[in-house]
C-alpha cells in the first residue's frame, strides 16, 4: 500500500511549484477581434459596395437616357417584342440539352460520387492529421509564427501537469479520488484567482482539458440474473441497395433482461454507395431487422456498432427482451430470406482459471504502458518516453519521487530496460535504476509488431468469465484478419472508461498469449457504457499468429486474474 | 504567555454594498465585525426564523465558517506581491447564484438560511491602493412580510444563537442535511456553497485575505482548535508552508524557490533551517510550525532587514520583538521591528 501522506504531499508541493511557474507567465486576456484585420475587411466591403452602386447607377442612367430620346419609341417596342419571344425556344433548347447532358452523365454519377466520398474521407484524414500537427506545433514555434486564432492561456500547461500527476497517483491508489479532485480544482481556482487562466474556472465552469465531469452516481440498480452466452455461428446472405451482404451471427448474449446477438456484415469494398449527408444505408437496414420466436413473439432489433468500407460489426439488441426458454428466433434480414437463430445451443466447455494478482497497481500501470512502448517504432518511442505530455519517464519519476515505487521496483527496472532496448537514455531522476530483464512476452510483441499475416476467420467464443474485482465479462466472438483481430465483450460492473489528465486509466487490463508463446495486447476500440454495463470492442496488437492453435485470453484486475483458453478453430466469413 | 496570533496585525476594513447602503466590515483582534449592524445577532435570529439576512452578516458568517478551511491556504496569496483578485463579472455571478440558491434553501439546523430576494446593486468597484474591492453584492432585502415571531420565541432563538456562537461558530454550510437546494449552473455546484463563499471572502481584498489565511493557519497550529487533527492535514499544511516560505527564502538568500524543501514541524521551539548542496545546487531545508504562517508570514515580516523571521516573542502592532536568522544554520537573534507605512523595519538588534 503506498504511503498516501507522502504521495499527497508530493502532489501538493508539485502544485505549488507549478503555481510559481504560472505566476511567471502572462496574465490571461480574453480573446478579442483583431482590429486591424477587421478594419481592412470593413473598408474592402465598403469599396465593393460603392463599385456595385456605381455600376447599377450607370446602367440606370443609360436606360433612362434611351427611353428619354425622341423618335426611338418604335424600335424600342420592336426590341421588346423580340425579347419577349426569345424565352420559349431558349427554354426548349435548354430542356433538351439538360436531358442530353443528364443521360450522358448518368454512368459517370456513381464514380463521381465515389470520388467525392473518397475526397471527403481524405479530407477528414488530412484534417485529423493536421489537428494533431497543429496541437504540437505551437509549442515549438516562436510567437510571431503562431496563428492568430484563440490559443489557450500558457498556464493551462501547468494545470495539465498537475492534473496528470494527480491522475497517475489516483490511478495507482496513492491518493484518493477525492484528493485528486480537491487538488486539481483548488489549483485551477488558484490560477483563475491570479488571472492566469479563464476567470470562469473560479466558478468551476469551463474546461481545462483534463478534468472529466464528475458524474452523478447512477440510481439504476444493476441487472439481476446471470450472464449467459450461447454460440450461434449462423451465416446468411442479404442485400442492401442491390449490394450482396454476407452476415454472420456469432453469439447470443443474455444479461438480466436484455438479449443481444453479435453480428458481422461483409460486402465488397466500395460497392455500397454512401451519401455523407444521409445515414448509412447499411445502418438503416440493420435497424430494420424484425424477429419472431418459436412461440410467435415478435421483436425489433436495434443495431449498435459500425465499421468501414467492406466490413461492419456490432450487436443487435432485441426489443422487447425475449423470455427464457425459447428455442429459436427467425430474423428477417434486409433483402434476404428468414434466418433461424438457435437460442439453446450449449457453449463449449472452455478452460477457465483464476489466480491472485500480486503486482501493485503502480507496477501494473507502468508495465502496461511499457508493454505498449514495445510495440512502438524507434521514432515513436522517444516521444512516448520523454517528450509527450504525459510521458512515461515523467510518470515513472513522479511515482518514484512520491514514494509509490522504489528504485528496486520491477516495473521501473523493466521500463529502464525497455528504454535501453529502444536506444533512449533515461532522465537523471531515473539514472540510478538498474535495468531489469525484459519479459519474453514483450520481446515477442516487439518481434511481431509489424506482422500482417494473421488468420482470417471468426470464432463464436461464448465464454462467461467468473467475477473478478467486481466485474463480470462475457466474451462474444473473436474475429481475425490479416493485420488485426477484434474481440467483442459484454461486461457487467465495469468501471466507466476514463482518460484522466491524458493518462489512460484502466482498472482492468486485457492481454492474450497463444500456444506458440506469442503475446498480444488488447486495447479498447469502440465501447459503449451505461450504468455499469459496457460493450467493448477489443483490438489485438499485433495480428494473431496464423500457426497458433489456442489462445489464452487474460483479464487482470486489481486482485484477480482470469484466463480463458480458446481453441482457434476459425470459420471463414465469405 | 506568548502574544496572540493576531497581535502583529493592525485593524483593517473593507467596504461593502449592503442593499442601498455602503457599509464597512471591520477586522480587529482576530475577528471580523459588521459595525453598521448594531443588532447583528438579532438580525441573524430573524433570518433564521424566515426573515432576510444582509450581505454584511453573510460575509461575517462565511468568515467564521472558513476560519478552518484549508482551501483558503490553497487559494490565498503566497506573498505580498502575489495578487489574488476576483473579477467583477465573477462576483456578480456568485451573487446571482447565491440568490438563486437562497430562494430554495432552508435549513433547520442552521441559523443562517441565505434567504434573499433577487436583484442586486449595479456592479461597482471600490479599489483603493489594492486594499479592498467589492462589487455589487445583493441589495438589502426588503423586510419580510411575515409576522414577527413572539417575543419569547425570539429570546429563545437569541439564547440558542449565543450558545452556538460560544461553542465555536454561528453555523456551518456542512450541516444542511436534508436541505433542498436549487441546482446551480455547473455540475456538482449544488454542493459547492463553500466555493461561492470563498470567492466572496477573497473579494474583500488583500489585507483581509492575509488575515483570513492567518486565522486558518492558527486554527491548525499547535494552539488552535484543529491542532488534534493537524496530522491528517499534514500534506496540505506542508504545501501551504512551502508555498509561502519559498518566495520568502528566495528574497532572503536569492535561492531558487524550487530548491526550498519544507517539512511540517510540530515539536517544541521554532524549528530548524539549514542549507545543503544537492547535485551542485544550493538547497534550503526548513522545518517550521504552521504557526509561522499566522504569526510571521501573514503580518508581512517574514524577511526583515536581511533576516528571515522564524518566531515572534512579543507583538503589539505596530511593533514586535522577533527571533530572526541572519543565515541558515545559525542561531536566531532577537530583533525589534516596527511597521511604518505598510513596511516593517528593524528598530534595534
Amino acid at each position: 500500500m503506498p504511503d498516501r501522506e507522502r504521495a499527497e504531499t508530493y502532489l501538493r508541493l508539485q502544485a505549488e511549484a507549478e503555481l510559481r511557474r504560472a505566476l511567471a507567465m502572462p496574465e490571461y486576456k480574453p480573446p478579442r477581434d483583431h482590429r486591424a484585420s477587421r478594419g481592412i475587411f470593413l473598408s474592402g466591403q465598403a469599396r465593393r459596395m460603392r463599385r456595385r452602386r456605381a455600376s447599377v447607377d450607370r446602367v440606370m442612367r443609360q436606360q433612362a437616357g434611351r427611353q428619354g430620346r425622341p423618335g426611338q419609341g418604335g424600335s424600342a417596342n420592336q426590341l421588346e417584342r423580340q425579347a419577349r419571344s426569345l424565352p420559349a425556344p431558349l427554354q426548349r433548347a435548354a430542356t433538351s440539352s439538360l436531358a442530353l447532358a443528364l443521360s450522358a452523365a448518368g454512368p459517370l454519377t456513381r464514380p463521381l460520387r465515389e470520388a467525392a466520398n473518397q475526397v471527403g474521407d481524405l479530407l477528414g484524414q488530412i484534417r485529423h492529421t493536421a489537428w494533431h500537427f497543429r496541437r504540437r506545433l505551437p509549442r515549438r514555434l516562436p510567437g510571431r509564427f503562431r496563428g492568430r486564432r484563440y490559443a489557450p492561456p500558457q498556464a493551462h500547461s501547468c494545470a495539465e501537469r498537475v492534473g496528470e500527476l494527480a491522475a497517475v497517483l489516483a490511478a495507482v491508489g496513492a491518493i484518493s479520488e477525492q484528493t485528486e479532485a480537491d487538488v486539481v480544482a483548488g489549483f485551477a481556482f488558484a490560477l483563475a484567482a491570479r488571472s492566469r487562466i479563464e476567470p470562469d474556472l473560479l466558478l468551476g465552469k469551463g474546461w481545462l482539458g483534463h478534468r472529466p465531469m464528475r458524474r452523478q452516481a447512477s440510481t439504476h440498480s444493476p441487472p439481476s440474473g446471470q450472464l449467459r452466452a450461447y454460440p450461434v455461428g449462423v451465416f446468411a446472405t442479404g442485400q442492401v441497395k442491390g449490394v450482396p451482404i454476407q452476415f454472420y451471427f456469432g453469439v447470443l448474449m443474455y444479461d438480466g433482461g436484455s438479449v443481444r446477438v453479435t453480428i458481422q456484415a461483409k460486402f465488397p469494398p466500395k460497392s455500397l454507395e454512401r451519401d455523407h449527408s444521409q445515414p448509412d444505408p447499411l445502418f438503416i437496414a440493420l435497424n430494420d431487422i424484425r424477429a419472431v420466436d418459436d412461440r410467435g413473439g415478435t421483436y425489433h432489433a436495434d443495431f449498435s456498432g459500425g465499421g468501414g468500407d467492406g466490413h461492419w460489426d456490432g450487436r443487435l439488441d432485441l426489443t422487447p427482451a425475449p423470455p427464457a426458454g425459447l428455442r429459436w428466433l427467425d430474423l428477417t434480414l434486409p433483402g434476404a430470406s428468414v434466418v433461424r437463430i438457435p437460442m439453446d445451443t450449449p457453449a463449449a466447455d472452455l478452460r477457465i482459471t483464476t489466480e491472485p494478482v500480486t503486482a501493485t497497481a503502480a507496477d501494473r500501470l507502468l508495465d502496461a504502458h511499457t508493454a505498449q512502448l514495445m510495440l512502438a517504432s524507434a521514432t515513436d518511442a522517444a516521444p512516448m518516453l520523454a517528450d509527450d505530455t504525459p510521458n512515461l519517464f515523467g510518470m515513472a519519476a513522479d511515482l518514484l519521487a512520491a514514494g509509490v515505487v522504489t528504485t528496486a521496483s520491477g516495473s521501473l527496472r523493466r521500463l529502464v530496460a525497455a528504454a535501453a532496448h529502444l536506444g533512449v537514455r533515461p532522465p537523471i531522476a531515473l539514472a540510478a535504476i538498474e535495468p531489469g530483464s525484459l519479459p519474453a512476452d514483450w520481446l515477442s510483441l516487439r518481434a511481431r509488431a509489424e506482422r500482417e499475416d494473421g488468420p482470417t476467420g471468426i470464432i463464436a467464443v461464448a465464454a462467461v468469465l467468473p467475477e473478478a474485482d467486481g466485474a463480470q465479462c462475457l466474451i462474444g466472438e473473436l474475429a481475425s484478419d490479416a493485420d488485426s483481430a477484434t474481440m467483442q465483450v459484454h461486461a457487467r460492473g465495469w468501471p466507466e472508461p476514463q482518460h484522466r489528465g491524458g493518462v489512460r486509466v484502466e482498472k482492468f487490463e486485457w492481454t492474450a498469449r497463444d500456444d506458440l508463446g506469442g503475446s498480444y495486447l488488447l486495447g479498447t476500440g469502440g465501447w459503449s457504457y451505461s450504468d455499469g454495463e459496457a460493450d467493448l470492442d477489443l483490438h489485438f496488437t499485433p495480428a494473431l499468429d496464423p500457426g497458433a492453435r489456442s489462445l489464452d485470453i487474460i483479464l487482470t484486475g486489481a486482485t484477480t486474474r482470469v484466463t480463458v483458453t480458446v481453441p482457434l478453430d476459425w470459420r471463414e466469413v465469405a | 504567555m506568548s502574544a496572540p496570533w493576531w497581535a502583529a496585525f493592525g485593524p483593517a476594513e473593507a467596504p461593502l454594498s449592503c442593499g442601498d447602503a455602503k457599509h464597512r466590515l471591520h477586522w480587529a483582534d482576530g475577528k471580523l465585525h459588521a459595525p453598521d449592524h448594531a443588532d447583528a445577532e438579532g438580525e441573524l435570529v430573524l433570518a433564521a426564523l424566515g426573515g432576510d439576512t444582509s450581505p454584511c452578516l453573510d460575509v461575517v458568517s462565511a468568515w467564521s465558517r472558513h476560519s478552518d478551511d484549508l482551501t483558503v491556504l490553497a487559494a490565498g496569496p503566497r506573498s505580498h506581491t502575489d495578487a489574488v483578485t476576483i473579477p467583477a463579472a465573477v462576483l456578480d455571478e456568485v451573487n446571482e447564484l447565491s440568490d438563486s440558491a437562497g430562494q430554495g434553501q432552508h435549513s433547520s439546523s442552521s441559523l443562517v438560511a441565505y434567504r434573499r430576494r433577487s436583484g442586486h446593486a449595479s456592479s461597482g468597484t471600490v479599489s483603493v491602493g489594492g486594499t479592498v474591492s467589492h462589487h455589487g453584492l445583493p441589495r438589502r432585502a426588503v423586510p419580510s412580510p411575515r409576522p414577527v415571531p413572539p417575543k419569547a420565541l425570539r429570546q429563545a432563538a437569541v439564547r440558542r444563537a449565543k450558545l452556538r456562537a460560544r461553542s465555536g461558530g454561528w453555523t456551518g454550510y456542512r450541516p444542511l442535511h436534508g436541505a433542498r437546494m436549487l441546482p446551480f449552473g455547473w455540475p456538482g455546484a449544488e454542493t459547492d456553497q463553500a466555493r461561492l463563499e470563498l470567492i466572496r471572502l477573497l473579494a474583500l481584498g488583500a489585507p483581509l485575505q492575509f488575515r483570513l489565511c492567518a486565522a486558518v493557519a492558527h486554527t491548525w497550529s499547535a494552539d488552535g482548535e484543529r491542532a488534534s487533527r493537524a496530522e491528517q492535514a499534514r500534506p496540505a499544511l506542508t504545501a501551504a508552508l512551502a508555498g509561502r516560505l519559498a518566495p520568502a527564502a528566495s528574497q532572503w538568500l536569492g535561492i531558487d524557490p524550487d530548491e526550498v524543501e519544507v517539512a511540517f514541524c510540530d515539536g517544541p521551539g521554532w524549528g530548524e533551517i539549514t542549507r545543503t548542496t544537492v547535485d551542485g545546487n544550493a538547497r534550503l531545508l526548513a522545518g517550521l510550525p504552521v504557526a509561522w504562517l499566522a504569526k510571521v508570514w501573514a503580518p508581512g515580516f517574514a524577511v526583515v532587514g536581511s533576516h528571515l523571521v522564524v518566531d515572534v516573542l512579543r507583538a503589539d502592532w505596530p511593533q514586535a520583538s522577533v527571533l530572526a536568522l541572519r543565515s541558515p544554520g545559525q542561531d536566531p537573534v532577537q530583533l525589534d521591528i516596527w511597521q511604518e507605512q505598510g513596511h516593517w523595519i528593524v528598530t534595534s538588534r
